[in-house]
């Protein structure tokens, strides 16, 4: 018998370490044993759930009643706001099934898919006639700018961020998006530029921005914030 | 055979009070398992262990099922398979259970060499239930193998007929809608640390002479469990001091209780409920011995029948409650999942569950070398320990969900300290791919 020189714990024969502390067991008295170890080498692992049966099983439960109702809506009723329904059960299995058919989904990828997927569902509203422009104006330069800073973050996120950096480039993000937002409704609504929201978002965005961009650098800012502001 | 069993004559079991929470629980790598190993003088026939299997199943009508999913709420249906299929063992025990693996069965069988485990869903059973089974097992199985083995202690008779109070739901028998107990715990701490994969655990045992740990315990004026539970408090106080000394989280353990010393039932169901004891460690310094005194008074102060009666009452009463009878099953394991997530085991650092001394006829002791209590991993618990006794040996199984031996060596060194030798053996090595 062996006993661990660093735990102190007899060891079964088998040992060839200590399971606490990885010590090697060396004990040349120790016969050698034919004792198998107390546990199989094998492992029992679980197949996982397939994905893309819960994939098949919800689109079944989606697109089912979809079909039902597209088909009774020619036959009997024709009403056009159908299609914006049947639309946004198509971007609701763009958006949240179609990811679980992947099996290593690449992200800049899918929110690629997403966002053209969105814009093509506003497109339907242009299609169908029942925009009076707002779909070119607002909508898609909306979705164009959420894009591109989703893309942005997903380049910058590469790499570990600081809390106080993450909340410094979200910070920057509401306020860009903010202002996009408000340039493109005003011009379209008033059709002069007229920039209040943005103002004041700016302000506290920018104010927190810099507060956050401090505490990053700064160590005894934070020694002293977490010293006067402990709960 | 049994598949043309009619469908109303086929025996069925609505889930006990207890029972009702573990399907909610299920996730993709968690299930609430746990697992009697023994470890025999010769090395396991598994047609032999089939056979014994065929031949206790019987006498055990309330393993012989399978789950089912009602509208409201899970039940258990007698199983149109005849026993559950005898595997060989491997290095990851107490795995998640799914109702259509296994033939529908809600225990599993396994060998390995001279060892014998079944592996048992907390669904059907508590400690006291499967300690009889398995021990009927391997009677059985001994006598399959020539030796002459009557039947007493946890032995039960397989040519008797099984009774029904062995069946019967004993919550419902001894719930009285009184006095309800409100149980208000705050989280506790979580020695935490890089998670091994999906699936796996370490399973570290530790085996210690029963009279040396009985000395010791008695030298404090607690009991065995006490004793033990202690231990684990002291270990996960003495592991936050060194990782925090600022804002220190309670430590909390949890010890699951048999109550039928105080509710005279024969079922072989769940019958049990959860003490809960915690420390706060702001309160100041704390020693070994005062922790040992704190946990002691708080156990005889709240194991009695008034109080458990009360515990049992609040469990029952949500159960009862006219809304949540009447929200559909899906919804229903769905919220008791979120909860378990959320609140589940955030209130104890830690878990002990002693199943006392394995009582066996002296003629079968001969053939058997020890035995072993594993519990399935928590979900955030680095330590979720299982102990029984048998043939003046205690077992003592931490089961670990992180990578690091930190717990389980702090455990381990901490009993070795107090004079208490320990022999460890573990599945280190094959989880960590040789490593270990």
């Amino acid at each position: 018998m062996s006993y661990c020189v660093n735990c102190g714990m007899e060891l079964e024969k088998t040992c060839k370490a200590c399971p606490l502390c990885d010590t090697p067991v060396i004990n040349p008295r120790d016969k050698k044993t034919e004792e198998k170890p107390a546990y199989p080498e094998h492992l029992s692992i679980p197949d996982s759930v397939n994905k893309r049966y819960i994939c098949f099983i919800l689109s079944l439960i989606i697109f089912i009643p979809n079909i039902v109702v597209i088909i009774l809506n020619t036959i009997f009723f024709s009403n056009p706001i159908l299609k914006y329904i049947v639309g946004a059960f198509a971007v609701f299995w763009v958006w949240f099934l179609f990811p679980l058919l992947w099996k290593k989904p690449i992200p800049s990828v899918l929110v690629a898919i997403d966002a053209l997927t969105l814009m093509v569902y506003l497109y339907l509203y242009r299609i169908g006639g029942d925009d009076n422009g707002w779909v070119l104006a607002i909508a898609i330069p909306i979705v164009v700018f959420l894009w591109g800073i989703v893309n942005l973050f997903l380049l910058w996120f590469r790499k570990k961020r600081s809390k106080p950096a993450i909340s410094v480039a979200v910070l920057g993000a509401i306020n860009i998006m903010t202002v996009v937002t408000e340039v493109s409704t005003s011009i379209f609504f008033l059709k002069k530029l007229e920039l209040v929201v943005s103002f004041v978002m700016t302000a506290c965005c920018v104010s927190l921005m810099i507060f956050f961009a401090v505490l990053a650098k700064s160590r005894r800012m934070k020694a002293w914030i977490q010293r006067k502001f402990f709960i | 055979m049994n598949k043309k069993i009619k469908l109303h004559q086929r025996q069925w079991y609505k889930l006990d009070n207890a029972a009702k929470i573990f399907p909610g629980q299920n996730t993709s790598s968690y299930s609430n398992v746990f697992r009697l190993s023994a470890t025999l003088k010769e090395k396991v026939d598994p047609v032999l262990l089939e056979k014994a299997l065929e031949a206790v199943m019987p006498r055990f009508p309330s393993f012989d099922v399978r789950m089912r999913n009602g509208v409201f709420w899970h039940y258990l249906e007698k199983n149109p398979n005849s026993v559950p299929p005898v595997m060989p063992d491997s290095a990851n025990p107490c795995i998640r259970i799914k109702w259509k693996e296994n033939k529908g069965y809600l225990i599993r069988v396994f060998y390995y060499e001279k060892r014998v485990s079944v592996e048992f869903y907390h669904v059907i059973t508590d400690g006291f239930g499967a300690s009889r089974f398995f021990m009927t097992l391997l009677a059985v199985y001994l006598r399959l193998k020539g030796a002459d083995i009557p039947c007493g202690g946890m032995v039960l008779d397989i040519n008797e007929r099984p009774a029904i109070s062995e069946q019967e739901d004993a919550y419902l028998k001894f719930v009285k809608s009184k006095a309800k107990a409100k149980r208000v715990e705050k989280f506790a701490y979580q020695a935490k640390g890089k998670r091994l994969p999906k699936h796996l655990t370490t399973v570290t045992t530790g085996y210690m002479p029963v009279d040396v740990i009985k000395t010791k315990a008695k030298e404090q004026g607690v009991t065995i469990t006490e004793y033990i539970a202690g231990l684990l408090v002291w270990v996960m106080y003495n592991l936050q001091k060194q990782e925090r000394f600022d804002r220190q989280k309670n430590i909390g353990v949890q010890i699951p209780v048999n109550v039928r010393q105080f509710f005279k039932t024969d079922t072989l169901r769940n019958f049990m409920l959860c003490y809960s004891f915690q420390i706060d460690p702001k309160m100041g310094e704390y020693t070994f011995p005062e922790i040992l005194k704190q946990l002691s008074l708080y156990i005889r102060y709240i194991n009695n029948e008034k109080t458990v009666q009360s515990m049992m009452n609040g469990n029952a009463a949500i159960e009862k409650n006219p809304i949540m009878r009447i929200i559909p099953s899906v919804l229903k394991d769905f919220g008791i999942n979120m909860l378990y997530r959320v609140t589940g085991e955030k209130a104890t650092s830690s878990l002990i569950s002693n199943l006392g001394a394995m009582q066996a006829p002296p003629e079968m002791s001969e053939h058997i070398d020890k035995m072993s209590l594993v519990l399935a991993r928590g979900m955030v618990n680095a330590a979720r320990c299982g102990a029984v006794s048998y043939n003046g040996t205690l077992a003592l199984s931490v089961t670990n969900i992180y990578e690091s031996t930190r717990v389980q060596r702090e455990i381990f060194t901490t009993l070795v300290k107090l004079g208490i030798p320990v022999k460890i053996e573990s599945n280190r090595t094959a989880i960590m791919g040789g490593e270990g």
